[in-house]
């Protein structure tokens, strides 16, 4: 994997293990500005990379760059966490908190210390995530996605030159997601974002990079429509199901959708995402196995 | 910009919105502020009660029951909160502004006034001017006889007394 | 001309805008105002915007930024900045309803602690054990649902918990060393339950990022019980807390911990952030 030197995120042979489980395998990473995408089933390890991307882990081997800073190193690490916005899989505040309050905590705790820039601050990053005027609303009362939209909105306090986001649309009905999908592709604008979904619409609008991870490795690094190739010439349509398929699933008409090696003389096809995607992992993307 | 009423907006108020507070601010600050001006030529402390007012009207929306005008409304919250303001404050300080440009009304202005209040204008305008000022206070702004007190700086007895000859000043002016 | 017809020009709109309207004229546009949107609408022309503006942002600081916890309420009346006082207001453990049941259970065994022996054992007991239980859920671990996003941010997670460790201290230690004042006996006997609790805080500051907070306060709770009862069982000394052996190992402990969280303050931040 060539690593270019103006990269926001270089990553090479990373492991991390959680007892005799390696969430990580050696892995090998690198992202620059705009939208990277990071596609795998549940278990895949994305989770545990992105809590390496985010300072909150550590690996165990390997060679992790961000912001041209070591993480390894302490006063590096403040400063890492000083240019970023991590959004965790599952966050959530503090109870009793307002929308305004709950942001404006996180801001103190990203070290804006004086009280009126601190506030114009969190009303900024309110807007951009079309949540100024619930402000004064309690958080509890707040539906699942604007909680989802207030949590991204703490990751843009202080424009962030890096934003790490867990899964950031799960959870989100189609209209909430696509709403998220735009807020997240405007900051993703002269701005480095690493985002992890297991759900291909996501990156096929969003992600200009995608990084397809299973087992703890990557399996593919490049642009979407490289990786959409992979699976050229590899997805046919059959009336009966053929077992030798990598992976098969019925149509609405009746007929079944097949990506694998196509038998000769079979009705190719195009590509999609999904495709690729499930030629390169295979069975197990339809396994859900509780992620690392 | 009527599109949405002061009403729907009080709604949206009370249901916790902030930009619909922003824009019942900004199509009513301009006139309240200077109403307010007339009756107190301290700039800072009319700033202040325009603040106090909007943040009670954010406070208080729900109590809002609909009937009557909505700008009646928000000048009874502001009349009180600037009556509040001179209670901190001793009214010495805070002038209230007494105009006299009657030499320089317009023919215009007197068909106006002939209008809006018929024959009381004209007798308005010759009461002698701390009794016009308690009229003013009382009916015009609603205030009660203690809050129109404070406003002017005067004790309630003296408010009473002082309408009680307006009465009568008018009722011979009419008669 | 009946007064449904007549409205506001901009002459006098400018006029009355600017204070250059006759006092009746005046009175006359404002009953009318009151009632007239579309005049209304004719003034906000002549709105000073900066003016305009810096009160609008008042109004907003003051819906938007005032707390809404009694807790944060109460420390900022106290003099506390407003982000220290809104970083405090998320500890558990100093909310009012733990407080109180911190207090309630202190007053009953003080209670009891006047009217049998037994309950001098059962006050020395719990005395230095609540305070150390309430600083161990100041961490909030599985509690606090925003640690994730916590974790990476700046802040330092040392300062962060001394502060909290320091609040939860002061408002649990002291009402219990109060009430021991009002114990049977010697005060200064009484006074003995203050370096222990230290020092039980002290062990919990430097175990808690390798243990759940919770299950290792509950630990040391219980063999400070052993240790108390066993005074009692044995010597019939309710006050084993108060003896110089025990005084002596409790500075010991307090001093050691303090060393440890100075000297490893680094991985203690680091430590406290990847808990899992």
């Amino acid at each position: 994997m060539t690593t270019r030197s103006e990269d926001t995120i270089q990553g090479e042979g990373l492991v991390s293990t959680y007892g005799r489980l390696r969430a990580l395998d050696g892995l090998d990473i690198s992202a620059g500005v705009g939208v990277t995408g990071l596609l795998g089933p549940n278990g895949a390890g994305k989770t545990t990379l992105l809590r390496a991307l985010a300072t909150v882990a550590s690996p165990r081997e390997g060679r992790l760059r961000i912001l041209d800073r070591d993480p390894a190193v302490a006063s590096d690490r403040l400063a890492i966490r000083r240019a970023l916005g991590y959004l965790p899989q599952d966050a959530g505040f503090p109870p009793g908190f307002t929308a305004f309050e709950a942001v404006d905590y996180l801001a103190v705790l990203k070290e804006h210390t004086a009280t009126a820039a601190r506030h114009d601050e969190v009303r900024r990053v309110l807007r951009l995530v079309g949540l100024h005027d619930v402000a004064t609303k309690k958080v509890r009362a707040l539906s699942g996605g604007m909680r989802r939209r207030l949590a991204l909105s703490q990751t843009l306090l202080g424009q962030p030159e890096l934003l790490v986001l867990d899964e950031p649309t799960v959870g989100l009905d189609p209209e909430q997601r696509f709403r998220f999908r735009d807020i997240v592709s405007e900051a993703g604008v002269g701005r480095t974002v690493v985002l992890s979904t297991h759900q291909t619409e996501d990156v096929a609008a969003l992600c200009n990079r995608v990084v397809v991870i299973d087992h703890g490795r990557a399996l593919f690094a490049g642009t979407v429509p490289e990786l959409v190739g992979q699976a050229d010439g590899r997805v046919w349509v059959d009336d009966g199901r053929d077992g030798r398929a990598v992976a098969a699933y019925r149509l609405g008409g009746g007929s079944y959708h097949h990506v694998g090696d196509p038998p000769a003389g079979a009705q190719l096809t195009a590509p999609s995402l999904e495709d690729a995607y499930l030629l390169l992992v295979g069975p197990s993307a339809g396994d859900a196995v509780v992620g690392v | 910009m009527e599109d949405v009423s002061d009403r729907e907006l009080l709604a949206q108020v009370a249901a916790g919105s902030s930009d619909a507070l922003e824009t019942l601010y900004r199509r009513h600050v301009v006139w309240l502020s200077v109403r307010l001006s007339r009756r107190c030529a301290d700039r800072s402390i009319v700033d202040e009660v325009i603040q106090d007012t909007f943040v009670a009207v954010w406070r208080s929306a729900k109590g809002f029951t609909g009937k009557g005008e909505p700008a009646a409304w928000l000048w009874g919250i502001a009349i009180r909160r600037l009556v509040d303001a001179f209670r901190r404050r001793p009214p010495a300080m805070a002038l209230v502004r007494e105009v006299d440009l009657s030499v320089i009304e317009s023919a215009e202005d007197r068909v106006l006034l002939g209008v809006t209040y018929g024959d009381l204008g004209g007798a308005l305008d010759r009461l002698a001017p701390e009794l016009r000022s308690v009229v003013q206070a009382t009916v015009l702004d609603g205030l009660t006889t203690r809050e129109a007190g404070h406003l002017l700086g005067l004790r309630p007895g003296t408010v009473k007394t002082r309408m009680m000859r307006a009465r009568r000043a008018l009722r011979e002016e009419l008669a | 001309m009946t007064a449904q017809t007549w409205h506001l020009d901009h002459e006098l709109a400018e006029h009355y805008t600017s204070g250059q309207a006759g006092r009746d004229v005046s009175a006359s546009i404002e009953q009318h105002l009151i009632g007239c949107g579309q005049c209304r609408d004719l003034l906000v022309p002549y709105a000073e915007p900066q003016r305009s503006d810096r009160i609008w942002a008042g109004v907003l600081e003051r819906v938007q930024a005032p707390p809404s916890r009694p807790l944060e309420r109460l420390l900022r009346s106290c003099g506390m900045s407003d982000s220290m006082a809104r970083l405090l207001s998320v500890t558990p453990s100093l909310r009012g309803s733990w407080l109180t049941a911190v207090l309630f259970v202190l007053v009953l065994a003080e209670l009891a602690a006047n009217t049998s022996t037994g309950g001098v054992v059962l006050f020395m007991t719990l005395a230095p054990v609540l305070p150390m239980i309430s600083v161990a859920a100041a961490f909030g671990g599985d509690m606090d649902p925003s640690r994730g996003m916590v974790a990476a941010a700046p802040y330092p997670m040392s300062r962060l918990l001394l502060v909290r460790t320091a609040a939860v201290v002061a408002c649990t230690l002291l009402p219990a060393a109060a009430l021991a004042l009002l114990l049977p006996g010697p005060s200064w006997l009484a006074m003995g339950c203050l370096l222990p609790s230290l020092a039980l805080t002290g062990v919990v500051l430097v175990l808690t990022p390798r243990l759940p907070a919770l299950p290792l306060a509950g630990t040391l709770a219980g063999a400070w019980m052993v240790l108390v009862a066993s005074g009692w069982i044995r010597h019939h000394d309710p006050f084993l807390a108060a003896s110089f052996a025990v005084q002596l190992t409790s500075v010991g402990v307090l001093v050691t911990s303090l060393a440890l969280l100075v000297i490893r303050q680094a991985s203690f931040d680091e430590q406290i952030r990847r808990a899992p």
